[in-house]
């Protein structure tokens, strides 16, 4: 089946996000753009995952929403990590906060709110979101692939946070499932970032969305045996395949 | 003036080989964005950056870097003083802040 992906959504755990970026609210405008398929992906934490994959559950079962995380590398690159279970996300995110680069006195926790399926605030985060881990991308990469994650740079062609302004070009050995481009990349930016890419992996398209008027219409589209993480991690497995 | 002699005047420790520490550096230049370093730093140049993953030893090599200066007391890995080594880029590290080293060098006539 045809599957419409969007595979970088933040909620309001993200400070940089928006108020409104509540399960429902989340959940409806993906549906109303006919995306079949939504990664939750705060920075450095997985706290409000769980919340947007129940409230989907229950009223909206056609759109399938997968655990992840956006994780801050030393060098200041951001890796997504989609995995394969709220729990697995969990523990990796339990490593993450042990390696996040605090920001002493300084008040940031009021702007990181985790809520429940239907909004209700449970707690502020705890943990400096914002800063960066100690680990590099490819400690961060082995650790997402540690727990049978999917590894996918994120905006790799922006200028902030995105690997090559960042890092000048991919290193030889990192070991990435897919890159993602964002939402603002055109077509020269795409085929630029395809020629600098030492390894064959495909490359998708996200929102990034901190606000819902950040949401775009799905760019990319997968051929899916199954609408679930494992027909995903499939899709880009047989994409290197297909062409090895 | 050489490597060395910086060395013995400004509170700096060697990472890299003892042999790199002979060349005389021209001008400086204050980057983490590789890319950004990549297009604007010059052959010769003194680099002072806290980005330590290895490919700053791939941009050093291809700009032409004479020494990279790792401030705050970063320390950069062994994987990447290793290839600093083979690739005879000298290393430099201090406890001082970016702007402070660039001060003192620049103040002994490097620019």
């Amino acid at each position: 089946m045809n599957v419409a992906i969007d595979l970088h959504i933040h909620t309001l755990l993200s400070p940089c996000a928006g108020i409104e970026m509540i399960p429902v609210n989340i959940v409806r405008r993906a549906l109303e753009l006919g995306i079949d398929m939504i990664a939750i992906t705060d920075h450095n934490a997985v706290g409000n995952a769980s919340s947007v994959i129940d409230f989907a559950r229950k009223y909206a079962p056609e759109l399938v929403v997968l655990p992840g995380i956006e994780i801050t590398s030393r060098e200041e690159v951001h890796i997504l990590g989609i995995l394969p279970t709220v729990e697995t996300a969990m523990e990796l995110e339990s490593v993450i906060h042990r390696h996040l680069v605090d920001a002493p006195g300084k008040d940031y926790t009021t702007s990181q709110l985790i809520v429940d399926d239907e909004a209700n605030f449970i707690r502020y985060e705890e943990h400096f979101l914002l800063g960066a881990t100690d680990f590099s991308v490819e400690e961060i990469s082995d650790l997402i692939h540690s727990f049978d994650g999917i590894v996918i740079p994120a905006h790799v062609d922006r200028e902030s946070f995105g690997l090559i302004y960042t890092l000048g070009f991919f290193p030889r050995n990192l070991n990435i499932d897919a890159v993602e481009v964002s939402k603002f990349a055109t077509e020269e930016k795409i085929e630029m970032v395809r020629r600098s890419l030492p390894y064959d992996v495909p490359i998708i398209s996200s929102s990034d969305a901190h606000f819902l008027e950040d949401f775009v219409k799905p760019r990319t589209f997968l051929k899916l045996r199954e609408k679930t993480f494992e027909g995903l991690r499939e899709a880009f497995r047989n994409y290197k395949l297909s062409r090895s | 003036m050489t490597l060395r002699e910086l060395l013995n005047i400004l509170p700096l420790e060697n990472l890299g080989n003892e042999s790199d520490l002979d060349r005389s550096p021209k001008g400086g230049y204050v980057g983490d964005l590789l890319s950004n370093v990549m297009r604007f730093a010059k052959e010769g140049n003194i680099w002072i950056t806290v980005q330590t993953h290895i490919n700053v030893i791939a941009v050093a090599t291809l700009v032409g870097i004479s020494c990279i200066i790792f401030p705050c007391g970063v320390k950069p890995s062994e994987e990447t003083i290793a290839k600093a080594k083979e690739e005879h880029i000298a290393l430099l590290s201090t406890e001082l802040d970016a702007f402070t080293i660039c001060g003192k060098i620049y103040e002994l006539g490097i620019r």
